[in-house]
Formats: structure tokens, C-alpha cells, sequence
């Protein structure tokens, strides 16, 4: 009976705290009350020690995602870099915390790289091997524009989902959807200088940068999911797995080459 | 229309109060939050001319644009004239642009261009505005949608100066004159929306922003 008591109180004074805690936030700006009677110059830091949004909407919250955006400038260049060029062995998340922000733009600025440079190249074969007045293709343009945006991003959805399945279903353990995700994200970070080599319609220069860019690709994916894979699926699964990576992304540049860069 | 009771006045007034309408001699430069009481006292819009309430969301619009567009060395000042965030200018610059991008489109899938660039700009200021968000920023998303909006008067004034004047000169010129639109309105409105994130982050805030005006600039030179 007493402890029974207790536990009522205990829950009671949980509950009036929580109500205290939650601020009203003024619609129009997002500023709690004190907020806006200090307004500051915009330069503090989002308070990551308030307890995280629970339950099974703190997807549509923004607090859920903040923590994967807590980098800053310098630490979102050094990764593109190391994910453009993976042949030392530093890991590219310290502390194992993957970051959004680079895949989320590495994702929005490759599709539109694509399109951008694929209509430059039709314009210089326009003018350098035909000969004729250039027009610009409008309803090539447009279809192209969502068909490559569907191609990026079911590489960047979908083939970690993929992933993540089969590390969670037919595997002891998963290393995260966040962790594959973001891998991907930065792995196609070298697709973006390689478009812009794409442009002047020189084949042999076209098949050798596709060539260059994919393998470096592969190499970083390898380079940080090999560990994940190895322990926590059997051999078999990992060859496959490979296999099946390696084929998805020699499948995305032939796919770049003949319907954009052709 | 003064035989209405004080209190039905004012729940009509306060219930429209977006463009924060009340006596004629409204001062735009004043802000949403001390018009609310001069609402209080006078109540006199049902009864003016349609023209006189147009009249004052352009003007409302134009000092906005104002404000946006010249350069200022006082950012704080410019960051008030913001926090009355409206979507009316950046609703009329988006239309604008779009009307120009579709009349001078090459084939006949002018509506296609239309509706691509407008979906393009709500949504890629929606992106840049969560992201901003997302980087714990503290303005709030209208905010940033506003201010990205306003910024876009460059790239409209250059779509218009093509459509018009320069369809069949040498396409370096064109290049030049959509170059100068896109670097005015990046830096216009780079500089609000990297001060709303810690130092660290700026460039992180102001990169979506570039790359939002460089489709743009692309899709005027198409």
C-alpha cells in the first residue's frame, strides 16, 4: 500500500514537470516566449539535451532528424573528400555518428547535375558534330528531368533499404538504415565532378571517367560496409550481396551514359 | 457599416489581420504587431475603395522588395522589416517568372514549363527552408520562404529582359546578364539566411541556396 502510494505521487509530479517543460511556441516565428523577449542574433546552438521526440510520429518531427544535421561546414567537406577518395582506411563517420545533410544534398545536387550537364552535352553534339541550328528539346528535357530523379532516388532509398533488410532479416544483427543510407549518400559524391567531365562529347574520355568514378564508388561502399557485412551475415550472403552492388552500379552508368550523356 | 457592435468590429478585424489593414495613413514600415492596436480603435476597411486596400499591399510589397533588394549595411534592421513575413510578393514574382519562362519556351509545351518552374520554386524554397530548420536555425520556415521568395526579383527582371530584348542575340550575352541576376540574388539572400545558424554552419545553410538559384538561372537559359 505505501509503496503503491508513492508510485502515484512519483507519477503525478512526473506529469506537472512535463507540463512546465513544454513551452508554448508561438506559431508565426517558432520562438517560445522568453525567445522573443531576447531575441538573440541567431547564433545559438538548438538545445540537444531536451529529450527527444518518442512514439511513433517523431518521424514528422524536425527534433527526431537534428541530430542527424549536428555537423558543421568543415566536417561535411573532409568526408566528401574522403568519400571521393577512399583509399586510406580512416573511417568516415567518427564515433560512428552518420550524418544527413551529405547524402541528403549529395542526392538533390546529383540529380540535378545530371540533367544540367546531360543537356549540356546534347547541345555541344548539336554543335560540334552536326552541324545543325541548335534547338533545345524541351519534352526530352522534362521527361528526362523525373525519370533521373526517380533513378537517383531509388539508389538512394531503396538499395540500402535493401541492405538493411537482408543484414536484418537473414542476419544476426543490422548496422542501421541511418548508417547504410548515409554510405550511399556520400559514395555517389564522386558522380557529380564525374558529370561535369561527361560533357564534351569525346567517347573514350565518356567510358573511361564512368569507368574510374564507378570503381571508386564500389571501393568506398566496400571500404566501410565490408566490417558490417562480415559480421553480421554469412559468406554466402556477403558475396552476394557484392555481387549485387557492383552490378546495381554498372547498371547506373551505363544507364547515365546512354540516356543522358548519349 | 459603424452600426456594428465595437466587439463583432474586431473579431472581423483581428480575424484578416494578414495584411494588417486599418486607417489609410497605415505605415508599412511599422510591423504587424502595433497595427494590431490601432486596429483596435479604428475600423474602417469594409467601407474604403477596393482600389485604396490593393493599393497599400503593392506599396507593403514594394518596400518589402525595397528592403530585400538594395544593399544594406544594417542587417538587424532588415531582419525586423522580415519577421512580418507575407507570400504575396513571392506569389507575384513566381507567376511572373513562370509566365515569362512559358511564353518564351521553344515548342509548344509552354503550360509544362509553367508548371515545372512554379513546383520548383515552392518546392525548393520548402527544402531550403527545412533545411535551415534542420541545421537549428531559428527563423522560422515562412520566414525563410518569404525571404527567398523576395530574392527571386533578379532572376524575374533577367527572364523578362530575355524574353523581350535578347531571343536572337549570341547567347554569351544572355549568359552574362542571367550570371549578374543569379549572383545578386544569392547575395541578397545569403546574407539572411546564414545568419540565422551558428557560424560553423554557414556554409552549410548558404550552399542549398546557390544551388536553388542556379537551376533557376539554368532553366531561364534553356
Amino acid at each position: 500500500m505505501l509503496f503503491g502510494k508513492k508510485k502515484t505521487k512519483k507519477s503525478k509530479k512526473d506529469k506537472k514537470s512535463k507540463k512546465d517543460k513544454k513551452k508554448k511556441r508561438d506559431k508565426d516565428t517558432l520562438l517560445t516566449d522568453e525567445e522573443q523577449a531576447n531575441p538573440s542574433d541567431g547564433l545559438q546552438q538548438p538545445d540537444y539535451s531536451k529529450p527527444r521526440p518518442k512514439g511513433i510520429t517523431r518521424f514528422c518531427k524536425i527534433r527526431y532528424y537534428q541530430k542527424f544535421f549536428n555537423v558543421s561546414t568543415k566536417d561535411v567537406i573532409k568526408r566528401v573528400f574522403l568519400a571521393m577518395m577512399p583509399f586510406n582506411t580512416t573511417p568516415i563517420f567518427p564515433n560512428n555518428k552518420p550524418d544527413l545533410y551529405g547524402p541528403m544534398w549529395i542526392y538533390i545536387c546529383l540529380s540535378i547535375s545530371i540533367v544540367v550537364c546531360g543537356h549540356f552535352s546534347n547541345v555541344m553534339d548539336f554543335e560540334f558534330i552536326e552541324n545543325h541550328p541548335p534547338k533545345a528539346e524541351y519534352e526530352a528535357e522534362m521527361r528526362k528531368i523525373t525519370k533521373g530523379w526517380g533513378m537517383t532516388s531509388f539508389y538512394f532509398f531503396i538499395v540500402p533499404l535493401i541492405l538493411h533488410g537482408i543484414c536484418y532479416f537473414f542476419g544476426s544483427g543490422t548496422p542501421g538504415y541511418q548508417r547504410t543510407l548515409a554510405i550511399y549518400g556520400y559514395s555517389f559524391a564522386i558522380f557529380i565532378p564525374a558529370t561535369v567531365i561527361l560533357i564534351p562529347p569525346m567517347e573514350y574520355l565518356r567510358y573511361a571517367t564512368l569507368g574510374v568514378a564507378g570503381f571508386i564508388s564500389l571501393l568506398f561502399i566496400s571500404k566501410e560496409l565490408m566490417d558490417a557485412g562480415k559480421r553480421y551475415l554469412a559468406q554466402k550472403w556477403v558475396t552476394a550481396l557484392a555481387i549485387m552492388c557492383a552490378l546495381l552500379h554498372i547498371f547506373f552508368c551505363v544507364m547515365l551514359k546512354f540516356y543522358y550523356f548519349d | 457599416m459603424t452600426d456594428y457592435p465595437k466587439e463583432l468590429d474586431q473579431k472581423i478585424v483581428l480575424g484578416n489581420t494578414n495584411t494588417g489593414r486599418s486607417n489609410p495613413s497605415y505605415d508599412p514600415e511599422k510591423g504587424r504587431e502595433s497595427l494590431a492596436k490601432e486596429e483596435q480603435e479604428k475600423f474602417d476597411t469594409l467601407t474604403e475603395p477596393v482600389c485604396e486596400t490593393i493599393k497599400r499591399d503593392l506599396l507593403m510589397i514594394w518596400v518589402k522588395l525595397t528592403y530585400v533588394m538594395v544593399p544594406r549595411t544594417m542587417i538587424k534592421e532588415k531582419a525586423k522589416q522580415l519577421r512580418d513575413w507575407d507570400l504575396w510578393g513571392p506569389l507575384v514574382l513566381c507567376l511572373l517568372l513562370s509566365l515569362c519562362l512559358s511564353f518564351s519556351a521553344n515548342t509548344d509545351d509552354g503550360t509544362l514549363v509553367f508548371q515545372i518552374v512554379f513546383i520548383i520554386v515552392w518546392a525548393g524554397a520548402a527544402i531550403v527552408a527545412i533545411n535551415g530548420q534542420l541545421l537549428g536555425g531559428n527563423i522560422s520556415f515562412f520566414q525563410s520562404v518569404c525571404v527567398l521568395g523576395y530574392c527571386l526579383f533578379p532572376l524575374t527582371v533577367a527572364a523578362f529582359v530575355n524574353m523581350m530584348f535578347l531571343q536572337f542575340v549570341y547567347f554569351f550575352i544572355r549568359v552574362i546578364v542571367v550570371g549578374v541576376a543569379f549572383i545578386w540574388s544569392s547575395y541578397s539572400s545569403v546574407g539572411f539566411i546564414a545568419e540565422m545558424v551558428v557560424p560553423e554552419k554557414k556554409g552549410l545553410a548558404a550552399f542549398p541556396v546557390f544551388l536553388f538559384y542556379l537551376f533557376l538561372s539554368w532553366f531561364i537559359l534553356l
